[in-house]
């Protein structure tokens, strides 16, 4: 209707611009394909060019032969047709064609400097590259499997400035119903337990929760249902279990049938409810969940009575998804009012406060402890990224000095500023991308390789897909260094005299960017010295912390992790069962000597495990096994070699323990 | 040949000269250079170095068109001709020409 009344008015202009535009593409389209033709069909013309003025001459009465010369002469034919060729439209196409068909050839006479370079600088980025994706794949990455995980919010309660990590199950009530900016908040924690059903046993880790928590979490079932506030009930009739998609697959080999069995935790039977989505493991980045039950049966999952929660027990800790439209800031004040409240109305929450931060997944414990690590490796990997541009920048340079040379020749010659400017970053950019190319092959290779990863974060599960942008930061970093360092010849050329340059040979500009270039080596000297410096410091920490003499020799124990308690063994019949254990372990013939210890042997890789000496008692403030019940001992004769021989081991109803078997055959036993 | 004491030519000249040059007819390279000889009254000898690049831009924008055919004294040659975009172009660049060459008449005449 609209264009109806108003037709488009036709300019004359529409029409040529067509016509100049198709031409000019049909033009390029022979220029480029079919220039051979093209460039016959110009000699062709300048040669009929040739052939009519010398006609021309003669017909003024000048001989053939003159005639000939003179219509050359003047025509200058390879000239004109240099200029012609120059008009043509895709003539820098098939410049740059010849420069990089001259830079391959220039590249090739100088192999040893090509191959320094990009291995140089090839290794830098590819290790810039996989250690930045490795952190981004791990700690940067969201909590994976979640709905909109940056509106997740995680909460810990502080007292000053302690951490306290976990809420009471009536706080959390209480923050829950009185929130106003959180449009629902879950709470949880995780252990490790033993499972049992028809077709096997083993461990898993078991999150229990609240009734919001997948609902917080915005995750929905791959198969029957997962878990609600209607399971936390504490009359519940049948205890109930959500099983984690990978778990399902590996264990129930994806069997749908498995909604409405049963599977025994620690013993104790649950009923299978429904199957987690694929990539969910819970709410704990560091610890990748199997199972999910309600928050009221782990009690009955670990043999106790049922107890009414009360205030003053830690259970577990808070993810909240923030009400739409409101913000941290808002979340903040709000939960701060809420915690002022309760801890002026309860003693147990008397000068408690919380921490609120975006994303869940980790404590900000936890956080800062892995974050530590990868800072450190950051430095070094930017100085490494750093020495090595700075190695190919000075061999560049090195190298350029022999080419100002042959610059200031090709410049005598007529080839323009622009021609050899394209020369020489196109050689740069040349070596770059071979280095670009040889650091992502390098970086896909590191990320593949386990140990390495599981080195630098001890995560599973990380998303280690290459990420082109922090490729790009490190492919781009070194293209930078290379074009910067390949104009520096240039300007040297440019500066001296091109006469200067051919008559004294290349000393004189070599002088000129002599400074720059001692600059740059002293640069290069000072990063390679600080990194080789702290490299040694680790190294020999790393070296020292191996060397350490843990009291005993560690080459050829073995150690189990049992948990007796866990299946609700009474203590008396803990006792039996480890006595039992230990009198069998003892009499196996592939061990040596076998003993029951309260902690892990410590080996020289173990952190933080105490080894206590004869006599000695753990201390509650200093140890990791504080809950130890000092009920009976038992004591490993025959340990030899070790410096143990004489110490104490303690069994516990609490605590779990663990044997050590001390063997030469490095086996358990049978 | 002439041999006028050659006269720089302004940017853009040579265009216009090639194509009022084809106005009438068709011509060859070598043609081209005799008819412009011809109408600037020899103030303009254009060499094959600044000839075939300007024919060849212009056959490029579609201003020309080109075709072999033979010469008067029966060569082998490469004749030029306007196309309608040519003509077009011809008429344009003459009225800005004018307005150009009008103004600074003008202003050189001016007290």
């Amino acid at each position: 209707m609209w264009q109806a009344r108003c037709p488009r008015r036709w300019s004359p202009l529409d029409d040529e611009l067509r016509v100049s535009v198709l031409s000019r593409v049909g033009a390029l389209w022979r220029n480029v394909f079919r220039r051979a033709h093209w460039q016959q069909l110009l000699d062709d013309e300048l040669q009929s060019y040739v052939d009519l003025v010398a006609d021309q001459l003669e017909r003024e009465g000048v001989t053939r032969e003159e005639a000939r010369r003179r219509a050359l002469a003047e025509t200058s034919v390879e000239r004109s047709k240099e200029l012609t060729r120059d008009v043509w439209i895709g003539a820098r196409l098939d410049s740059v064609a010849r420069e990089a068909r001259h830079t391959v050839r220039s590249l090739k006479r100088a192999p040893v400097f090509v191959c320094t370079v990009v291995l140089t600088l090839g290794i830098a980025i590819g290790g810039a590259t996989s250690l930045f994706t490795i952190i981004k794949g791990s700690l940067l990455r969201p909590l994976p499997g979640v709905a909109e995980p940056d509106q997740l919010v995680s909460v810990e309660p502080v007292r000053g400035s302690t951490i306290l990590y976990d809420f009471s199950y009536p706080d959390f009530v209480d923050f829950r119903d009185q929130t106003t900016t959180l449009s629902s908040l879950a709470l949880y924690d995780g252990t490790s337990v033993a499972y049992r059903d028809s077709l096997a046993t083993g461990r898993a880790w078991m999150s229990y929760v609240s009734g919001e928590f997948f609902a917080t979490l915005g995750v929905h079932a791959a198969a029957g249902r997962l878990l609600s506030s209607d399971d936390v009930r504490p009359e519940t009739p049948v205890p109930v279990v959500v099983i984690g998609y990978e778990f399902w697959q590996h264990h129930f080999h994806g069997d749908p049938g498995v909604v409405g069995t049963t599977i025994r935790l620690n013993d104790f039977p649950l009923q299978v409810v429904g199957v987690a989505p694929a990539g969910f493991v819970g709410a704990m980045t560091l610890h990748r969940m199997e199972m999910w039950v309600p928050l009221t049966t782990v009690q009955a999952i670990f043999h106790s009575a049922f107890t009414v929660p009360s205030r003053s027990d830690a259970t577990g800790r808070l993810v909240a998804r923030l009400a739409p439209g409101r913000t941290l800031e808002d979340a903040r004040r709000d939960l701060t009012t809420i915690a002022a409240r309760l801890a002026a109305v309860y003693p147990e929450d008397k000068g408690h406060g919380v921490i609120v931060y975006v994303g869940a997944g980790m404590t900000q414990e936890e956080r800062d402890e892995l974050r530590r690590l990868p800072t450190v490796l950051s430095a070094a990997v930017a100085v490494l990224l750093l020495v090595a541009c700075g190695n190919a920048a000075s061999l560049s340079l090195v190298r350029s000095r022999a080419r100002t040379r042959e610059l200031a020749t090709r410049l005598a010659l007529g080839a323009s500023h622009a021609s050899l400017a394209t020369t020489l970053i196109l050689e740069s950019g040349v070596l770059a991308a071979a280095a670009g190319a040889l650091g992502i092959i390098f970086a896909r290779f590191v990320v593949g390789w386990n140990v390495v990863v599981q080195g630098v974060v001890g995560m599973p599960d990380a998303d280690l897909s290459l990420d082109w942008r922090v490729v790009a930061v490190s492919v781009s970093c070194a293209i930078l260094t290379m074009v910067l360092v390949s104009i520096a010849p240039l300007r040297a050329t440019l500066r001296v005299a091109a006469g200067a340059v051919l008559k004294d040979g290349a000393s004189g500009a070599g002088r000129r960017h002599s400074r720059g270039q001692r600059a740059l080596v002293a640069a290069q000297v000072a990063a390679s010295l600080a990194l080789l410096l702290s490299g040694a410091v680790v190294f020999s920490a790393a070296q020292h912390a191996l060397a350490a003499d843990p009291g005993f020799d560690a080459r050829s124990v073995t150690t189990a992790f049992l948990t007796p308690f866990d299946i609700g063994l009474d203590s008396a019949r803990q006792d039996a069962f480890y006595r039992a254990i230990l009198e069998r372990a003892q009499a196996s013939p592939s061990l040596e000597a076998a003993g029951l210890a309260t902690s892990e042997v410590p080996a020289p890789w173990a952190r933080r495990s105490p080894v206590f000496r004869n006599g000695d008692a753990p201390h509650p403030a200093t140890s990791r096994i504080q809950r130890v019940d000092h009920g009976s001992m038992y004591t490993p004769t025959g340990c030899r070699r070790a410096r143990w021989r004489r110490s104490t081991f303690r069994s516990s109803s609490a605590a779990a323990l663990r044997i050590a078997t001390m063997s030469t055959r490095n086996t358990l036993p049978s | 040949m002439a041999s006028h004491p050659p006269t720089p030519m302004l940017q853009g000249t040579l265009d216009l000269l090639v194509l009022k040059a084809l106005m009438v007819e068709k011509r060859h390279g070598l043609g081209i250079v005799q008819r412009i000889q011809e109408i600037t009254r020899g103030a303009y000898t254009v060499s094959p170095g600044s000839l075939f690049p300007a024919l060849h831009k212009l056959e490029e924008s579609g201003a020309l068109r080109s075709s072999w055919g033979t010469s008067t004294n029966n060569r082998r040659a490469k004749f030029y001709e306007l196309t309608t975009a040519g003509r077009k172009q011809l008429h344009s660049e003459t009225a800005e020409w004018r307005r150009v060459a009008g103004a600074m008449s003008a202003a050189l005449e001016s007290a």
